[in-house]
Order: C-alpha cells, then sequence, then structure tokens
C-alpha cells in the first residue's frame, strides 16, 4: 500500500490540526507537544494514522477506522521505535487506553502500570521488576556493609529528590527524616534534564549523606519522577491542575505497587513546596493517596536562610549570575567543594 | 570491526526482524530476543546472529531483536545491515554463490 | 535468442521480507526483486543484504531471478552489482537506460565482479529499461550493443512525466515508444517486455493492455501483484484452434520429411520456414500454459 510520510518536531499548523482530529476520533486528546510526531497520509493526502515520541515516551498513536488491519500500527510502531533508538532512548514507555493494550504487545511491549484510563507499557519485560529487585540488593549490601542489625528495622521512610545540585535543605530534610525512621532510602532522580548532570547529582547526594547512619542512596531509574511516570515535572509551562492530577496517578501508583509493597516502606518524608506548583501538586496528591496504601506522608517545612528557604534554584542562579562564592552557606562543604571547580562551572556557561 | 555507534534495521511488520546493534563495554556479542517463537526457535534465532556477526569480524556488542516470524536469511540480512552500520563501515564481504 | 518465456515478471519491492519470501509461490516466468525507486534512499543498504540473502537461500525453482539495480555510476549502485553477482541473480535490470554507454559501464561493473567471484564472464545476463524520451530514440542501439542482454522494457511511469503527458487506458502516448521498443527487440532478437498496469483491481483494463500489447508482438509484461499473472497467461495462452493448426503443420513437416519432399504444403497453403517457427512457439507457449 502507497503512503506519503510526514514527520514533526513537533508537529504543526494543518498536519497538527488533522492529527488532533484523528486522535480525538479515538477518544485521544493531544495535550502537550511531543516532540517527535510521525503520520502517514494516503494518496489523495488524508491523514490515516499518527504516533509520537516525547523522550522515551511513546503516545498520540491512532489509526483511522477505515485502514485498520492493515499493519499501519507496525508501520508507526517500526517508525517511531528506530527513531528513538537512533536518539539514544533504549528503554521505552508507551501510553496507551486500557482496551488498546493488546496492539501494542507484539511490539515487545509489556505492562507496568494501570491508572484509571491509561495503562503504561515499556519494551523490557519485568523492567520495574528487576529494577526493584536491584534495589533490595543495594539496600541489602548497604545493610551488610554498614553491619545494620535487620531486627531492628521497623520504621522505612524513603525520599525521592532531584538535588539539583545537593543543599543544605536536602541535607536537612534527608537528616529529619533519617532521625524518625530505621532505615531511610534517598532515591535520586534518573532522568537526565537537568542543569547537573545525573552522575554528578547522585555523587554528591552520596557525599552529602556519607556520615549519616541507616541512609541509602538509590537512582529512581525511569520509574519515579520520570518523563514516562511524571510528564508535567519536566515540562516548563505550568500545566492546569486537572492535568496534573492524572500524570500523578501512575508515579504515585507504581512508588506504591512496588517500592512500597518491596521495600516495606511505611513513610514518605517531602519537604514543603512553597515555590513550584508542580511539586506542590504533586505533594498534595500524595497526602490523599498514599494513606489509603498505609503509608504515611511528612511534609517537612525547609530550612531557612535568612528568612529565605534553602532552593536549589537558588544556588543555580547564584551559579548562573557568576557568584559561587555565595553559595557556601546554601550547601555542604562537599557540594561546596564541586561548585568551585572548573567543571561546575562550565555548566553554566 | 567494531561498534561506533547504534545501527538497526529491518521492521516490527509481519515476517521481518528489528535489530539494534549498539556497543557494548565487555567482549562479547549480548543478544535479547522478544519472538513469538520464542521457546520452539528462540536458540536458533541466536545463533544465526551470532554466526552473522562472526562472519562480519565483530566481537562486542548488544544486540536486540523483536522478531515477528523472519526466515534465516531475513535475519541473517537485518544483522548484518544493522552491524554495518553501527560500525559505519562499507566494508561488506560478498560470496559467490 | 534464448528459449526461455517471459510471459510476467512480477515485481517485488526489494525491502519486504514478506513479498519476498512468498515469490516463489506465484505462477510467474520471472521475478524482479527492486532495489531501485520501491526502495527509500535510507534502506538501500538493507534491501541489497535482503535480497543477497534471499537469492542466496530461497529456491525459486525454474523462475528466471532478476534485480534492478541502482544507477551503475553511483557507488549503492556498484555495491548492488557486487552483491548480486556474487549472489548469482540471473539478469541484472538497468533502470532508465538512455544510451549505449549506459550499457557498457554497468557491463563493465559486471564484469569485475565476475572475474573476482571466478564466475565465467558473461554468466550474469542483462536487462535494459527503456524510462524516457532519449531511451526510446536510442532502443534499436541499446538493444544490439551487448551480448549479455536478454531482453528490453518499458517503464512507462517515468516516461510519460518525460514527455509531459500521462497514461491513459487507450495507451495512445505509448504507442511509439512500444512500437520503437518491439522493433528494436526483434531486430536484436531479444526479448521485449512492456510496463506495469497500476490498477490491481481493474482486470478488465488489464485484459484489454495485454490483448494490444501482444497483438503488438511483446513477450510480457511486469506485473505488480499476483493477481494479474492468471489474466496474462490465458491472453499469452493459444486457443484450441491455434494448437490444432500448429500441431498439423508439425505432422505435415514430419511426413515431408519421410517422404523426403521439398515443398510442403498444409490444406494447399506452402509451409516456409517463419509458419514452422510460428507454430513451435505456439507449442511451446501452450506447454508452458499447461494445456498441452
Amino acid at each position: 500500500m502507497n503512503y506519503f510520510e510526514i514527520t514533526g518536531e513537533p508537529l504543526e499548523g494543518t498536519y497538527l490540526e488533522r492529527a488532533k482530529t484523528l486522535l480525538q476520533d479515538d477518544g485521544l486528546t493531544y495535550e502537550t507537544p511531543a516532540e517527535h510526531t510521525y503520520c502517514l497520509l494516503d494518496d489523495s493526502g488524508l491523514m490515516i494514522a499518527t504516533a509520537s515520541l516525547d523522550a522515551n515516551v511513546i503516545k498520540y498513536v491512532a489509526v483511522s477506522h477505515h485502514h485498520r488491519g492493515e499493519g499501519l500500527t507496525a508501520t508507526l510502531m517500526t517508525h517511531i521505535v528506530r527513531y528513538a533508538m537512533a536518539h539514544g532512548q533504549k528503554h521505552l514507555f508507551l501510553y496507551t487506553k486500557p482496551e488498546s493494550v493488546q496492539f501494542f504487545k507484539p511490539f515487545g511491549f509489556y505492562e507496568v502500570q494501570k491508572a484509571s484510563k491509561v495503562v503504561l507499557l515499556e519494551n523490557k519485560r519485568n523492567g520495574l521488576a528487576s529494577f526493584i529487585a536491584n534495589v533490595q540488593k543495594e539496600t541489602a549490601q548497604y545493610i551488610q556493609e554498614h553491619q545494620e542489625d535487620v531486627t531492628k528495622i521497623h520504621t522505612v521512610g524513603a525520599i525521592v529528590a532531584n538535588c539539583n545540585p545537593f543543599t543544605n535543605g536536602h541535607r536537612y530534610l534527608i537528616e529529619t527524616a533519617h532521625n524518625r525512621c530505621d532505615l531511610l532510602h534517598v532515591f535520586v532522580v534518573s532522568t537526565d534534564k537537568s542543569t547537573f548532570p545525573r552522575s554528578v547529582r547522585f555523587d554528591l547526594v552520596q557525599k552529602g549523606c556519607a556520615d549519616l547512619s541507616h541512609t541509602v542512596v538509590h537512582s529512581t531509574g525511569d520509574y519515579l519522577v520520570s518523563p514516562a511516570t511524571f510528564p508535567t515535572y519536566f515540562m516548563k509551562e505550568q500545566s492546569a491542575f486537572h492535568k496534573l492530577a492524572l500524570s500523578h496517578e501512575l508515579d504515585i501508583k507504581i512508588f506504591v505497587e512496588y517500592f512500597v509493597k518491596n521495600l516495606h516502606i511505611n513513610i514518605r518524608f517531602v519537604g514543603s513546596e512553597p515555590l513550584d506548583k508542580t511539586t506542590e501538586a504533586y505533594n498534595r496528591s500524595m497526602a490523599k493517596m498514599l494513606p489509603l496504601s498505609g503509608v504515611e506522608l511528612i511534609e517537612i517545612p525547609r530550612k531557612e536562610l535568612h528568612r529565605s528557604p534553602i532552593s536549589a534554584s537558588r544556588v543555580r542562579k547564584l551559579m548562573e549570575e557568576g557568584r559561587v562564592k555565595e553559595t557556601k552557606d546554601l550547601v555542604p562543604s562537599t557540594t561546596y567543594r564541586y561548585l568551585i571547580s572548573d567543571e561546575a562551572k562550565a555548566l553554566f556557561e | 570491526m567494531k561498534v561506533v555507534k547504534t545501527g538497526t534495521s529491518g521492521t516490527m511488520e509481519s515476517s521481518d526482524i528489528l535489530v539494534t546493534v549498539e556497543e557494548s563495554k565487555d567482549k562479547g556479542i549480548h543478544i535479547s530476543l522478544d519472538s513469538p517463537v520464542k521457546k520452539q526457535f528462540g536458540s536458533q534465532i541466536k545463533s544465526v546472529v551470532l554466526e552473522t556477526a562472526k562472519k562480519i569480524g565483530v566481537e562486542s556488542a548488544n544486540i536486540t531483536i523483536i522478531d515477528k516470524g523472519a526466515l534465516d536469511c531475513v535475519i541473517r540480512a537485518r544483522t548484518s545491515t544493522a552491524l554495518y552500520r553501527a560500525c559505519d563501515s562499507e566494508d561488506y564481504k560478498w560470496e559467490a554463490k | 535468442m534464448d528459449e526461455r518465456l517471459r510471459r510476467t515478471m512480477m515485481f517485488v519491492p526489494g525491502n519486504n521480507p514478506g513479498m519476498i519470501k512468498d515469490a516463489y509461490i506465484y505462477k510467474c516466468d520471472s521475478i524482479m526483486f527492486d532495489l531501485e525507486d520501491s526502495v527509500s534512499y535510507a534502506e538501500k543498504d538493507s534491501a541489497r543484504d535482503l535480497v543477497y540473502q534471499a537469492l542466496k537461500t530461497i529456491n525459486y525453482g525454474d523462475k528466471e531471478t532478476v534485480v534492478r539495480i541502482n544507477d551503475p555510476r553511483s557507488q549503492g549502485g556498484i555495491n548492488d552489482i557486487k552483491a548480486m553477482v556474487a549472489a548469482k541473480v540471473d539478469v541484472i535490470r538497468l533502470p532508465k537506460t538512455e544510451t549505449v554507454d549506459d550499457i557498457l559501464v554497468c557491463q563493465e561493473e559486471i564484469a569485475r565482479a565476475e572475474k573476482a567471484y571466478g564466475y565465467a564472464e558473461g554468466t550474469i545476463r542483462m536487462m535494459a529499461a527503456i524510462e524516457s524520451a532519449e531511451g526510446v530514440l536510442n532502443a534499436a542501439a541499446i538493444a544490439k550493443c551487448s551480448k549479455r542482454l536478454i531482453g528490453i522494457a518499458l517503464g512507462a511511469e517515468d516516461y510519460v512525466t518525460d514527455m509531459k503527458t500521462k497514461r491513459s487506458p487507450e495507451g495512445t502516448e505509448l504507442f511509439f515508444a512500444r512500437s520503437m521498443i518491439i522493433h528494436a527487440a526483434r531486430a536484436a532478437k531479444i526479448a521485449a517486455i512492456d510496463t506495469v498496469y497500476s490498477d490491481v483491481n481493474n482486470e478488465q483494463g488489464l485484459i484489454a493492455e495485454v490483448t494490444l500489447i501482444k497483438q503488438l508482438g511483446f513477450d510480457g509484461k511486469s506485473v505488480i501483484n499476483p493477481r494479474q499473472i492468471e489474466p496474462i497467461i490465458k491472453i499469452y495462452t493459444p486457443t484450441e484452434k491455434e494448437i490444432a493448426h500448429a500441431q498439423a503443420v508439425m505432422v505435415a513437416i514430419e511426413e515431408a520429411h519421410k517422404k523426403g519432399s521439398g515443398v510442403i504444403a498444409l490444406k494447399g497453403k506452402m509451409i516456409d520456414r517463419p509458419i514452422v517457427m510460428r507454430a513451435e512457439r505456439v507449442l511451446k507457449l501452450a506447454k508452458a500454459s499447461h494445456v498441452l
């Protein structure tokens, strides 16, 4: 069958309008612009199929009702998967309606989590399960190395933070949490969309917590606060509140059904969010959902310096302005040592 | 030949196979396979891939395969193309019949 | 002239494993694997590898295998030739043949590859495809310029674009091109193959066109869908009357041989060499269509 292919990065104009119509016919909404969209048009220019990719998430996939059963999904998926791989994205996720899950399984996608109207799939069999198994392994290793007494572990806490970079504010949150539980998991966001690269952020957290007992640091992988589970976190524009609610559901559900269940987490600690609307809304959702699964949400007020909460954005702003010396009071010495380095300087040029 | 970037070939249409070749830090060819006939033909498919890599002279790579019922000759072709693309090479070695 | 029948040449896009693997099933005389226009630029290497592996592995039985390569003046085309010669394809089809030089350049690459793989020179045959005004005007010279050529074909899509017209059911716009090509083919004693009929759902249209080109003398037609094979074979199948006549001619020749007579007659008409040749051809077609 002959068809024309068009792509957009992102898709705009009349092609975008036609794609939106095609999606609407299938009950899907093109909410925020996707990085890459691929469309098929028939001989007369009519749009008959579309699929999009945003970071490592495949979404907005639809085939016209008149062209079902022609293998167009295979054509869409081949293009998108190959495009993603060519751009270094190997671990892919996919959102679709529960009724459509069967159409994507033949392409090597497996269910990760179901939310009310959407299902999240990934192209790794047991991807999340193996990730959690790895977290358990890291924890067991830590316990052994630090000779922690497993029998005395009753309260397990968790913190998920980007730490861009690791500040005294983060330290305060972690220290406070650490005092309230027998074992604390600190998950550093893996997604590399922040100013400080993932490896640096992770390293600074580890160094900054090295002196704390019963505190083990892990990365979130692609499973918490990632484009797949929490898309709006990484968006620059502030989306409407109701859209945010849906995008939390998956993240929080994954946290509950995989992390809480397998790591026996009792408490999730978060810092209060006076500035960031997205994170504030996320905390509110957690306050509602976590207790239903027996997990307490404890919000710890931000540590302040000169009546102003210590935040990573403050540190980044100072770095941008070349005022690195003024960050000294905001970060622990381990972070400061990095900030004054040439490598850190280069990040802000 | 050395793998220097990610190389892909093939499609996910029926009778075809999607092969992605990536750099591997360890020696050896590591294959991850997704196939509707994995139980019956999984090892056969893997051995065709290994044989192709050996023939081309690639000793280290991570190869991901999504099989949609491809014949051996299709597996050989797609694996070969993906490997050459991944090695950024046009040093093809055609063999006489 | 070689004896092979080329009533239908089935076109198979080179980057399509599904079609490539099924091609052996169809009752066509030739299969043409395409590495040129039906394959996107980014996938030329994929298609080449696929056709190479298929030719080396799959048994296509009695069918003639043909590959349409890319321009032999490009690295892609040269690679196509190397791979297809290695795989020992029967015929290499040169697209957009316009001059004798085009054939000679291609031929040289093929010869180089034959040498490298240890095949006797001339093992791999060639086919010219005329797709432009220039090509049509040079058809006679092209058809005669190489011993490797087994046929000359018309590619109407590109040709009508070059001619600034478009295809019609009557085929008026193709009349001159078809005439030149059939003359060039007959003078050079090679096969003449007509262009594809794209409307796969229009069997009547196909039958009308094949009837026309058969009358002009064409040996066969390119086909883009297996559905088109049967109707074409039917048209190239001699009628009972034609078969009966041909058999009668052969019997008359036999008898004359036995009697040692020089001049042979059948029902009052003299049988000379052209009549015998026509009768032989009819019987050959009849056998190929399994009606004899």
